[in-house]
């Protein structure tokens, strides 16, 4: 393997890995913010008809 | 990539990418905020990627095959570059946006398991500054190899604690087995690497027999089996870790490559220049000496490439010493398939091994260029640097289906390479060792 394509494959490989960082961040917030549309409220509703 | 490749490929990805696959299935504590959790994610993406580098230098032969462990080594270096830019980022987003919950600086007043991160932290930018920087800063290669070792596992030990620590994000009952898991795989390959491998060399020692003085103050240290029956099937141009001295658990071991052929027996002669802390004291070696070797490593070989109609070697200095290897396997083999050899060196006293090549000559059909930079007065063959122009001149017709080997100092093999591939040879027929990583 050239030098120039192990470069290429380890900046692709942390390029993945920060890109996976920033998923996790991002579905945890999702999550999160879903909770927080509609408040306290909301989340009562869900409690009492739960998605399927 | 071949299959092999590929394989090896994914499964390191797979082993880096798993903690954090982890963290995004399964049970998951309560968000804290995006820059938080981004601050997190970054923090187990690095220290998946500081783990992985043991795997990388663990030298496993199989996985090592397919891209050669030069290369390997290089990604280690270019990936533990990169884990550390990615802890300073999950250590930056902490600084900058939640300084309060990192606490105070001062040991005895922090939390132990951020003064854990903390010393983490420390050990990976110690470990990058010398390493990267090791001959500025005037650091012994043996030395260096000490503190690396020891850098690398404190600093992940501080991690595993501050992770464990911390506890928020691994604290779920299907997490907890998965870290313990990583941490003792880890730790089982740090044990392979440091104990169980040279506990396996102590039991197949080698012994110096004899160190001949070469051409350009290179030596030629031959080495006998004792006891077992040598390194086994090795390839000609592979070169092995050579460790000298009554314990391979030192850390003193070096890599070399292996001169002679295959074919010769189990006997293996070593070409070395005293350039190095270690090698400058080469030549005091005596006959007697044991020794250990950890190895066949390396592609620079023409067993890789069966049915290519020849060959094209370019050597710089003692690079001369994988490229002998395989001209003498060549010769042994009675192989008539042409080859053409650009040795490249300082000055004509410099050119070790040329009497040797002269008389393979005579056993093969081996075409020898040497290119001298500062030639003599009555020099008629090639001088200066390597360049196109002079490759142009000198290359056979068929020269763009032959692969080229390079073995040399880096600005020598970069130019050759840039040079065959200007000129028509396909990249991936062009091989080269990478030497002086640190």
């Amino acid at each position: 393997m050239r030098p120039a394509i192990a470069r290429l494959v380890a900046a692709g490989l942390i390029a993945a890995v920060i890109l996976l960082a920033l998923l996790f961040a991002v579905v945890q917030n999702r999550d999160a913010a879903d909770l927080d549309v509609g408040g306290v409220e909301n989340v009562v509703k869900r409690g009492a008809a739960p998605r399927a | 990539m071949s299959a092999r490749a590929a394989f090896w490929a994914i499964l390191y990805l797979g082993l880096i990418l798993l903690p954090l696959l982890v963290l995004l299935l399964g049970e998951r504590p309560p968000a804290r905020g995006f820059w938080w959790d981004f601050s997190m994610g970054l923090g187990f993406a690095a220290m998946a990627m500081m783990a992985a580098q043991f795997a990388l230098t663990a030298r496993f032969r199989r996985a090592t095959f397919p891209f050669g462990i030069d290369v390997l080594y290089y990604f280690h270096r270019i990936l533990a570059i990169g884990a550390l830019a990615i802890l300073l980022g999950h250590w930056t987003i902490l600084f900058v946006g939640f300084r309060d919950a990192m606490g105070p600086i001062n040991p005895l007043e922090a939390r132990w398991e951020i003064t854990a991160g903390r010393v983490a932290l420390g050990c990976f930018a110690l470990v990058i500054v010398t390493s990267e920087f090791r001959k500025r800063l005037g650091l012994e290669y043996g030395l260096w190899r000490y503190l690396h070792v020891a850098l690398a596992i404190v600093g992940f030990l501080a991690a595993v604690a501050h992770i464990g620590g911390v506890g928020y994000y691994t604290d779920a009952p299907g997490k907890q087995p998965l870290w313990l898991g990583a941490t003792l795989g880890f730790l089982g390959l740090i044990g392979w690497t440091r104990i169980g491998k040279p506990w396996r060399q102590l039991s197949q020692p080698w012994e110096v027999v004899a160190n001949r003085p070469e051409h350009g103050g290179a030596r030629t240290l031959t080495l006998e089996p004792r006891g077992h029956s040598g390194l086994g099937r090795w390839q000609p141009g592979q070169f092995a870790w050579l460790t000298l001295g009554s314990s391979p658990f030192l850390l003193r071991e070096h890599p070399f490559t292996i001169a002679s052929a295959p074919e010769s027996g189990p006997r293996l002669e070593f070409g070395i220049q005293p350039l190095g802390d270690f090698t400058s004291r080469i030549g005091e070696v005596e006959p007697g000496a044991r020794a250990f070797l950890d190895g066949p490593y390396g592609v620079f070989s023409i067993d890789r490439h069966p049915g290519a109609p020849g060959f094209i070697f370019v050597s710089g200095g003692i690079g001369v010493t994988p490229a002998l290897a395989n001209l003498r396997s060549m010769a042994a083999r009675g192989d008539r398939r042409p080859a053409i050899l650009f040795y490249c060196n300082p000055d004509w006293e410099s050119a070790a091994y040329r009497d040797e090549l002269e008389a393979l000559r005579d056993r093969m059909d081996l075409t020898l260029v040497h290119v001298l930079e500062s030639p003599p007065r009555d020099w008629s063959g090639e001088s200066g640097l390597l360049d196109r122009d002079m490759l142009k001149r000198r290359l056979p017709p068929d020269f763009a289906a032959r692969p080229a080997l390079l073995c040399g100092p880096p600005p020598l093999t970069a130019a050759a390479r840039a040079a065959l591939e200007e000129l028509g040879v396909p990249p991936a027929m062009i091989e080269s060792e990478l030497f002086e990583l640190v």
